[in-house]
């Protein structure tokens, strides 16, 4: 073994020590499961020693570590979709980004042809904030996997933009362009999980008038 | 001076669909202060932009909140920790001209 695997290992091994909680959260939140998560890291450190050398300073090691790790959930994800499309294709179930999300709603000219509808926030600010971020959490989950992980990069991690672009090697165009992408199925995809939850509550109101619910459904005696 | 009209005239002309491009460019880089201006002009009389603005700036605070959650969502655990450090170990030595 060359003088040169022993910096190697033992930058690796600081990596895990370092950066093990940060990757272990970043990964943890995306996969959801312990054992893909550790495979990421694994998989992570793995390809961040072969790739020792092109470790630039411009970036700090835990951007070029969370960045290959990015790439790494990318991959997972691309393989889960695989994977499905090779099963059966058509259990939608109406959550997530579906085709209409990222579709176009301007016309010929630029002009808005299916604008956006405000949000109709009924209820208290606390509840309907949780609620809207379970959806926006299902709709990133259905993202296609190269704009997710510039959405999370950016937006959940809080990474500077210029951050991102080291990370996964775009310039600030490509960026622009992923998140306005990105932004807009998401603003869809929200618009469209609650527009069919509203419809689900009228439809559930209008077939039980007289019962009236309190909050949390227990009523007082 | 004159760049920030040439700016401002330019950016009020866009249509929707690029002022929406502009909108979530401002959440990723500061705009000249022309774009800037200009787009918030062309905010102030479409009211479609105005609600694209408000919900997209929404989204990005409900993603962040979420992030800032996972700030304190637990460390690695010590059995992973040295499964992957025997990993590292595993690895030394190996061709590293392979990529994985």
């Amino acid at each position: 073994m060359s003088a040169g695997d022993l910096t190697i290992v033992a930058a690796a091994e600081r990596w895990v020590r370092e950066h093990g909680d940060v990757l272990w959260r970043f990964a943890m939140a995306r996969a959801r499961s312990k054992e893909i998560a550790e495979e990421i890291i694994q998989e992570t450190i793995v390809a961040a020693m072969l790739a020792f050398d092109r470790f630039s300073a411009a970036s700090s090691e835990q951007t070029w570590l969370l960045g290959i790790a990015s790439h790494k959930i990318a991959d997972h994800f691309r393989q889960l979709q695989r994977t499905a499309r090779r099963g059966e294709s058509s259990t939608h179930d109406g959550a997530g980004i579906d085709a209409s999300d990222m579709q176009d709603r301007f016309d010929k000219r630029g002009k808005w042809a299916n604008p956006p509808q405000k949000w109709d926030m009924r209820g208290d600010g606390a509840a309907e904030n949780a609620e809207m971020s379970a959806a926006l959490r299902t709709c990133v989950d259905a993202l296609p996997p190269s704009l997710a992980e510039t959405v999370w990069l950016r937006d959940i991690v809080g990474m500077p933009a210029e951050d991102v672009c080291k990370a996964l090697d775009l310039t600030a165009t490509n960026l622009w362009t992923r998140m306005h992408r990105a932004r807009s199925a998401l603003r869809a995809c929200i618009e469209r999980t609650i527009g069919m939850r509203h419809e689900e509550v009228s439809k559930l109101k209008a077939a039980q008038p007289a019962r009236s619910v309190g909050p949390g459904g227990q009523g007082s005696p | 001076m004159i760049s920030f009209f040439r700016d401002v005239l330019r950016v009020l002309r866009l249509p929707c669909r690029e002022q929406t491009h502009l909108l979530s460019r401002q959440l990723d880089a500061p705009l000249s202060r022309g774009e800037a201006c200009g787009s918030r002009i062309h905010v102030l009389y479409c009211r479609s932009c105005r609600t694209f603005r408000k919900q997209i700036r929404l989204l990005r605070d409900l993603a962040g909140s979420a992030g800032r959650e996972l700030q304190s969502a637990g460390e690695l655990p010590e059995d992973v920790r040295r499964r992957i450090v025997k990993g590292i170990q595993a690895n030394r030595g190996r061709d590293t001209t392979q990529e994985s």
